[in-house]
């Protein structure tokens, strides 16, 4: 496969530095939001999970699920209160409309979309508006598996056991349709 | 060799733009694409290029014209096909890069002709100077089929008689031009042969040699294919100025 430069991968007149750099700083951004809302919902989660009875002793309560400490448990209006996730989806409709963006622009001005569509290389047109914001769309998706990953194992390291609530998984599992689409508690169980 | 055999394109709702359309481009022709204002001259070369979908075909020394022979036709169009925020300079490194036979001698050479500036955007550049840009990188390209999209469009008459004396004196004998144009008094003495569309047909296809041999003109030749009636403006003099205004 051939090496290509930075600036091969954007319209001709775009610095592909820029694009680059605003797309990881987005997605950076992302995750450290992420995280401060994840970990500060854990912490409040925690810190709620044993209480002192009337003669000192210590009584244990079941740990919040962890689908609803990622807030996909109510769809849209819980994105708001608890935003784990919410800037992903907000990256990955960003990237889109980098791609809408970029092709529009080669009718801009002029019509270079007949240059671009006479190249010898077909691919041309589309790498140069596609590759930044499939990074941007692409980025999104690994983080959120990463960080849901690893939001799970932080989860299951720091709840006692016996705070634990069974079948974690088969909840995030169901909670993954309301996420995505807001109108899902109507047809999910 | 660029053969178009039945080309017919239709718009939706808008009926057929172009209507078997057969035509036999050969190698050293300059031929001029002529006919009325929405006679199908953009259409045709677009869908030369493959920006238009159409049903027929194109081909190119016998075969169909693939992706990968784009190269070997270059297209300047009035509508533009530059980026606007790039340099001339930028462009020719661009075509150079893209166009294995751009040819950057005839590119500097045309650049200093025209006394074009190589360092400004060519979006800040006078229509006139857009233009020379547009057809001195379809000049360059390397291609051995250049199509021109009425590439004179908004330059004064100075600027276009610098081109057609650059046209006739630059193109090579493996070179063939096919330029769509109105402009049928000025481009007449630079063709080889003048080829008329009228409603999306091909109405007309003729050798200029051939043509002063019968001692007939390009624009003799395009009257007579369209019909032209020449006394009808005296005729429309007439119904102006006869009798007295009254209302049906």
């Amino acid at each position: 496969m051939k090496r290509r430069h930075l600036c091969e991968l954007v319209p001709p007149w775009s610095d592909g530095k820029v694009q680059l750099v605003l797309a990881l700083l987005g997605l950076g951004v992302g995750v450290l939001s992420s995280l401060y809302c994840y970990l500060s919902q854990l912490e409040t989660a925690w810190g709620s999970l044993s209480y002192l009875g009337s003669q000192g002793e210590v009584h244990w309560t079941a740990m919040t699920d962890f689908a609803d400490l990622v807030g996909s448990q109510g769809a849209v209006s819980n994105w708001f209160s608890r935003p784990a996730f919410f800037a992903f989806p907000l990256l990955m409709l960003a990237g889109l409309a980098l791609a809408g963006y970029n092709w529009a622009s080669f009718r801009r001005g002029s019509r270079s979309i007949y240059l671009m569509r006479r190249l010898p290389d077909r691919w041309e047109l589309a790498r140069r508006c596609l590759t930044i914001p499939l990074v941007l769309i692409l980025g999104a998706v690994v983080l959120t598996a990463a960080l849901l990953a690893l939001y799970y194992a932080i989860y299951l390291w720091g709840t006692p056991a016996q705070c634990l609530r069974p079948g974690q998984l088969e909840k995030l599992w169901v909670n993954f349709g309301y996420l995505f689409h807001p109108f899902a508690q109507h047809f999910l169980p | 060799m660029l053969e178009l055999k039945h080309l017919t394109k239709s718009y939706p709702g808008q009926g057929k733009a172009l209507e078997e359309v057969s035509l036999t481009l050969m190698p050293g022709e300059i031929v001029g694409l002529l006919g009325a204002n929405g006679a199908g001259k953009t259409t045709l070369l677009k869908c030369i290029l493959g920006l238009h979908p159409f049903r027929g075909e194109v081909l190119l020394d016998g075969k169909p014209l693939t992706r990968r022979d784009m190269g070997r036709l270059a297209f300047a169009t009035s509508e533009y096909s530059f980026f606007p925020a790039l340099t001339a300079k930028e462009h020719a490194a661009f075509y150079a890069g893209h166009f294995p036979a751009f040819r950057p001698k005839r590119y500097r050479a045309l650049m200093e002709f025209f006394q074009l500036p190589e360092n400004r955007p060519v979006g800040k550049l006078s229509t006139g100077q857009k233009n020379q840009v547009e057809v001195i990188l379809a000049l360059s390209q390397g291609a051995e089929y250049i199509l021109m999209d009425e590439p004179f469009v908004g330059s004064d008459l100075f600027n276009r008689e610098d081109f057609y004396k650059v046209l006739s004196a630059i193109l090579e004998p493996q070179e063939t031009l096919l330029l769509s144009t109105h402009l049928v008094e000025e481009v007449a003495p630079i063709l080889s042969r003048a080829v008329l569309l009228r409603q999306g047909k091909l109405v007309g296809d003729a050798d200029v040699l051939a043509l002063e041999e019968e001692g007939k003109d390009v624009v003799a030749f395009v009257k007579e294919a369209y019909h032209y009636q020449s006394d009808r403006v005296s005729r429309a003099l007439d119904l102006l100025t006869e009798g007295k205004e009254d209302f049906p």
